[in-house]
């Protein structure tokens, strides 16, 4: 088996791009691209002396010794085939199977939620074939000897520019004086812009890389800037050319502002454009300038980026300053065991444990704080000139443009307006750093006890817990961030990440056992007040001409499971509306723990949960803040809160806002609504209507709980399996009147409707079926021949003497056929109710249509046995 | 784990709903703005015979109108909202009573007037505006509280009687629009026919546009300053009442 393995000699697949070195944090990784699918990957050092060594020429054998010559390890076995099997996994060997493209095309990020304010907009419909066009129209500048003149045209032009600063500021002083010509430089300025985003895309384009969109970013409703996307720059070979992929728009905006200042140096000094151009001219090489800056958005950024060879640089700079300021004022925070943290070569003796061998201080940092002097000893010399300058560099940035900020407020405002001008920007600075602070505090907060580490707040990263698991079960990681879920130490469990978010109703334990048994066990309860929860006598309502209630009388004893069933418009919600206290009842008398509802009963109110159909929501919050604000109004403490989100398995979605909730999602979250301050009784609307069958199942064991703690439940439902499976009593409504009230089973056996055999018709005539003793009607449905009776047992018995008995399937009645009947027949139905039952055939048909899988449910084998019957 | 105040989970709720409707949030705020550079253009430079500067009146009129706009359309489209969404049914089978629901209202209402006035002052002290700032400046913020108290109890009547955007939309703009040129948000009030001046005291926007107008202009006396609030108290009362009146938990009754 290991000979067979090392003899391999797995090739990369043909056009698999791999990235030069590039620096992240203190470690160096390689970008891997598979041109194909879209994936980006990030490899480590260790990884990618493997994967540059797959060229199917060499085998696993002589790549290991030269791995172990390098890195002075050996590979075992099970490192092999781990390595082979993640790198399988990504498509990246040549198989020679077809590769598959995941779906929606993994090379396009999810865009971002476009709003009025802040989007994107795509103004080019086919940004490639634009380039192409542009590629071919502008080859004859890609020649030395155009390139060269046209570069130091650019250069002269910020000579020119610098000569004459004088002029132009005063000029574009002027400028401001008159609003329609600098309206107009706006104008040039902005065609400028768009130009300059072309730029990066042709020389992009030049050096072969894809440009993915041409389009319009909003930024805060009113500031609007071009952009070009050019991916995978770092995939360039040489660095020169990735610098000259992010100047070319500076060099284009200077090119740009050529003809003008032929112009302007063409103009009579009396002439009125001077103003314009010298305006346009300063202002467009200011803007040329600016891009140049080495912050983050900005081309100048990127430049140094590609220039230093890091990724991330304001960000790992950042991380880097944080190391070094621990490292400085609080060097020993843990006992600190410096050579364990310290050596990456050692934690990453074998590449596909150690993995990412790196970031030991970004680990360090969610770990809790391993030394800090020994993550700061992580960083080569070399990176601690590199990040440490940068933010050197940014901080004198910083500090100049506040002072120039304060020199414009001194000259904006007038004279005499306050002392402290000069000191406004820093004061408004550090008001914006507080309130910045404090978000992100709250933020930190809200997330509750089960939230992360606020460092990915911190960090301007957010973490997806969707893909941390998926990446932390292969070494390789697919994307920058998800390494930090992945396995901690070689031979951690792979899957530690993916414990959290399993938080879902269906991973629930499901009922144990038939329903039926874990009713009946539930039923050791103890009410907490002597009494009824709800008498209900001779209750009546009209609306106007509709008599919505017509003397209903019942009584729910304490800690039961009641039903309530009926048509749509038979009157259910005022019934419960009538029973909380929001309805007066024309006549009759309502008590609910003995106390009248009507009107407002704050104190019986505390007592009573109400879960609606509409699902109401306070709008734009995210459900914890929603549940929050509902225990706060209903005067518990949060933790309640946090238990009912718990109990309807809402966890893994709290973060989400109520709107983007899925039906069944809100439906949860109605009913966490409904019992955030524990009631003794609750009612529900249709709890389980917008749930799937294993979700379904899944409350059905909160409901049941909810009972065995000895809350009454009143609920509606359009489920009758449900309604027979849960209720420990059933009341059928229709027209306004109770016209059938028992337990389930009761209900249905007083119907004494017969019970159905269905038998092949291949096995058995009608004729046959017919002359059986005890049957009532034989039709044939489908295929099958029913035989209907009331005597199943001895039907059954006499039909298996010259029928296989497996073969025959029993249906007996359900709470189905009883509802039908008692909400469809004027009169004839009713046995447990004296009182006629109305006509309303109209809604029922489409019970019927909702409920025609609970009757299949219900049908049994025979050869299991049949439930006798009377 | 402690118990928050229905007060501040409230006022939380609403800021929260508030801040998020990011569109809202903007033209709130650039919405008095726009105004502000319209008329600051059209009457740049220019005086009234009082010898103040057109500014000067343009500034706080715009300025009521855009905290009167804000108190009235926000509570109003919230009411009706939370009507129809049945969130105030939920509120109801909860012990907190209307008036803590009433008053983180209008805690948030206030903070959004008071934030607009900031803004726009800031605006317009620019030196383009050219508006001037008295040192009585301060004397403003019990207006503006008034002020917006009063076009609060306006927009609760509107969110009572109107049970869709559209028609919250119809009416407040109904009531809005006509007020802010009869009071003379827009140009000086001193402007318009005499009988109109007159009649335009019956509008509550003349009383926060008045009193904000001497207050930056620095002309403001205790006495006519409590004469201006007491005029937008006795609306709020007046239209807190029918709102009393007019309030539904629910729209199924």
């Amino acid at each position: 088996m290991a000979g067979r393995l090392l003899g391999l000699r797995p090739a990369l697949r043909p056009g698999i791009q791999v990235g030069p070195a590039l620096m992240r944090g203190p470690v160096a990784v390689h970008l891997l691209k598979d041109p194909v699918t879209g994936v980006r990957m990030e490899v480590g050092v260790k990884e990618h002396f493997i994967i540059a060594r797959l060229d199917g020429s060499r085998s696993l054998a002589e790549i290991g010794a030269e791995y172990a010559e390098r890195f002075g390890a050996r590979l075992g076995d099970a490192q092999w085939q781990q390595m082979l099997r993640v790198l399988s996994v990504r498509q990246l060997l040549d198989g020679g199977r077809p590769v598959v493209v995941p779906p929606g095309g993994a090379a396009e990020e999810p865009a971002p939620k476009s709003t009025l304010l802040r989007g994107r907009t795509r103004m080019v419909a086919d940004a490639p074939a634009l380039m192409d066009r542009l590629h071919d129209a502008t080859a004859f500048a890609r020649r030395r000897a155009v390139l060269v003149p046209l570069n130091a045209l650019a250069v002269a032009m910020l000579v020119l520019a610098a000569v004459f600063l004088g002029d132009l500021v005063d000029q574009t002083r002027r400028l401001y004086h008159q609003p329609v010509a600098l309206a107009a430089v706006g104008c040039v300025l902005w065609v400028s812009l768009g130009l300059h985003e072309l730029a990066h895309g042709v020389v992009a384009r030049a050096y072969g890389l894809r440009v993915g969109e041409i389009g319009l970013q909003r930024h805060w409703g009113f500031m609007t800037y071009l952009y070009c996307e050019v991916r995978d720059v770092q995939f360039l070979g040489r660095r020169g050319r990735q610098v000259a992929v992010a100047a070319a728009g500076a060099v284009m905006n200077l090119l740009f502002l050529a003809p003008f200042w032929i112009v302007w140096a063409l103009l009579p000094d009396a002439a009125q454009a001077v103003p314009f151009f010298g305006g346009l001219l300063l202002l467009g090489t200011a803007m040329a300038l600016l891009n140049l800056i080495p912050l983050p958005p900005l081309d100048g950024y990127k430049a140094l980026g590609y220039n230093l060879g890091t990724l991330q640089l304001a960000t790992e700079s950042r991380t880097f300053l944080a190391v070094a300021v621990r490292a400085a004022f609080r060097p020993k925070a843990a006992q600190g065991d410096a050579a364990a943290a310290a050596a990456p070569s050692r934690s990453a003796s074998a590449p596909t444990n150690g993995g990412r061998t790196d970031a030991p201080g970004r680990r360090g940092a969610e770990a809790g704080a391993p030394d800090a002097r020994a993550r700061l000893r992580a960083y080569p010399t070399r990176l601690r000139v590199v990040y440490g300058g940068y933010a050197a560099c940014l901080a004198l940035m910083a500090v100049a443009a506040l002072a120039a900020a304060g020199f414009l407020a001194c000259a904006t405002f007038p004279d005499g307006w306050s002392a402290w001008t000069p000191y406004l920007p820093v004061a408004l600075v550090v008001v914006a750093l507080l309130l910045r602070l404090l978000g992100l505090r709250a933020a930190a907060l809200r997330r509750g006890p089960a939230g992360e580490a606020p460092d990915s707040a911190a960090d301007g990263t957010s973490r997806a817990p969707g893909d941390a698991p998926a990446a932390s079960a292969v070494p390789v990681s697919a994307t920058a961030r998800a390494d930090r879920a992945g396995p901690e130490a070689p031979g951690a469990p792979p899957d530690g990440a993916a414990v959290r978010g399993g938080h879902d109703v269906s991973n629930r334990p499901a009922p144990a056992g038939p329903p039926q048994e874990r009713e009946r066990g539930a039923m050791t309860t103890q009410p907490r007040t002597v009494g009824p929860a709800i008498v209900l006598d001779g209750v009546s309502k009209r609306y106007g001409e509709v008599r919505a209630l017509d003397g209903v009388s019942l009584t729910v004893e304490q800690g039961e499971f009641f039903g309530v069933l009926g048509p749509n418009g038979a009157g259910k919600t005022t019934l419960v509306e009538i029973v909380e206290g929001m309805r007066k009842a024309d006549g009759g008398k309502v008590a609910v723990f003995g106390q009248s509802p009507w009107p407002r009963n704050t104190a019986l109110l505390r007592r009573i949960g109400v879960q609606t159909q509409a699902s109401a929501f306070f709008t734009r919050l995210t459900a914890w803040e929603h549940l929050e604000t509902v225990a706060a109004l209903q005067g518990v403490d949060r933790a309640a809160a946090r238990r009912a989100m718990d109990l309807v398995g809402l966890r893994d979605k709290e973060r989400s806002r109520v709107d983007d909730l899925s039906g069944g999602q809100r439906q949860r979250l109605a009913l966490a609504t409904a019992l955030v301050h524990e009631p003794d009784l609750i009612f529900m609307d249709e709890p389980t209507a917008a749930l799937d069958p294993e979700a379904r199942r899944a409350l059905w064991a909160v409901l049941r709980d909810l009972r065995g703690e000895g809350r009454t439940i009143v609920y509606t439902t359009h489920y009758l399996d449900e309604a027979e499976a849960l209720c420990d009593r059933v009341a059928i409504i229709a027209g306004g009147k109770v016209v059938a009230l028992d337990a389930p089973g009761a209900l249905i056996r007083s119907m004494a409707a017969p019970a159905r055999l269905l038998i092949p018709a291949h096995l058995i005539t009608v004729e046959q079926a017919r002359a059986v003793e005890g049957v009532e009607r034989v039709l044939v449905e489908g295929g099958e021949v029913v035989l209907e009776t009331r005597h199943a047992n001895k039907v059954l018995v006499e039909v298996s003497s010259f029928v296989d008995m497996d073969a025959i399937q029993t249906r007996t009645a359900t709470l189905e056929d009883a509802y039908l009947r008692l909400t469809s027949t004027a009169g004839t139905a009713g046995p447990a109710d004296d009182r006629p039952a109305t006509t309303t055939t109209k809604a029922t048909t489409t019970k019927a249509a909702t409920s025609t899988s609970a009757s299949t449910t219900a049908s049994t084998s025979a050869a299991v046995g049949t439930e006798p019957r009377p | 784990m402690t118990t928050a105040s229905p007060y501040s989970a409230l006022t939380r709720a609403t800021y929260l709903a508030s801040i998020r409707d990011r569109t809202t949030v903007f033209f709130t705020f650039a919405f008095p703005l726009v105004f502000l550079v319209v008329f600051g253009l059209l009457f740049r430079g220019q005086s009234v015979d009082d010898g103040l500067p057109y500014i000067n009146y343009v500034a706080p009129g715009v300025l009521s109108w855009g905290v009167g706009n804000a108190a009235l359309f926000g509570p109003a489209f919230a009411l009706m909202h939370w009507r129809r969404d049945d969130i105030l049914r939920l509120i109801w089978r909860t012990p907190t009573p209307l008036p803590t629901v009433l008053a983180s209202r209008f805690v948030v209402a206030v903070v959004v007037g008071l934030s607009q006035a900031v803004l726009f002052t800031a605006v317009a002290l620019l030196p383009f505006f050219g508006l001037h700032l008295d040192g009585s400046w301060p004397l403003a913020l019990p207006l503006l509280v008034f002020g917006v108290a009063a076009f609060l109890a306006m927009g609760l009547v509107v969110g009572s009687l109107a049970d869709t955007p559209e028609a919250v939309a119809a009416i407040a703009n109904c009531v809005m629009v006509p007020m802010a040129f009869l009071s003379g948000s827009f140009y000086p009030a001193d402007l318009l026919p005499g009988w109109i001046q007159t009649m335009s005291w019956v509008l509550p926007l003349r009383y926060l546009d008045h009193g904000l107008t001497d207050v930056l202009a620095g002309r403001a006396t205790a006495g006519s300053l409590a004469l201006d609030c007491a005029g937008l108290a006795a609306f709020t009362v007046v239209f807190g009442l029918i709102a009393a009146r007019s309030f539904r938990w629910s729209n199924r009754t």
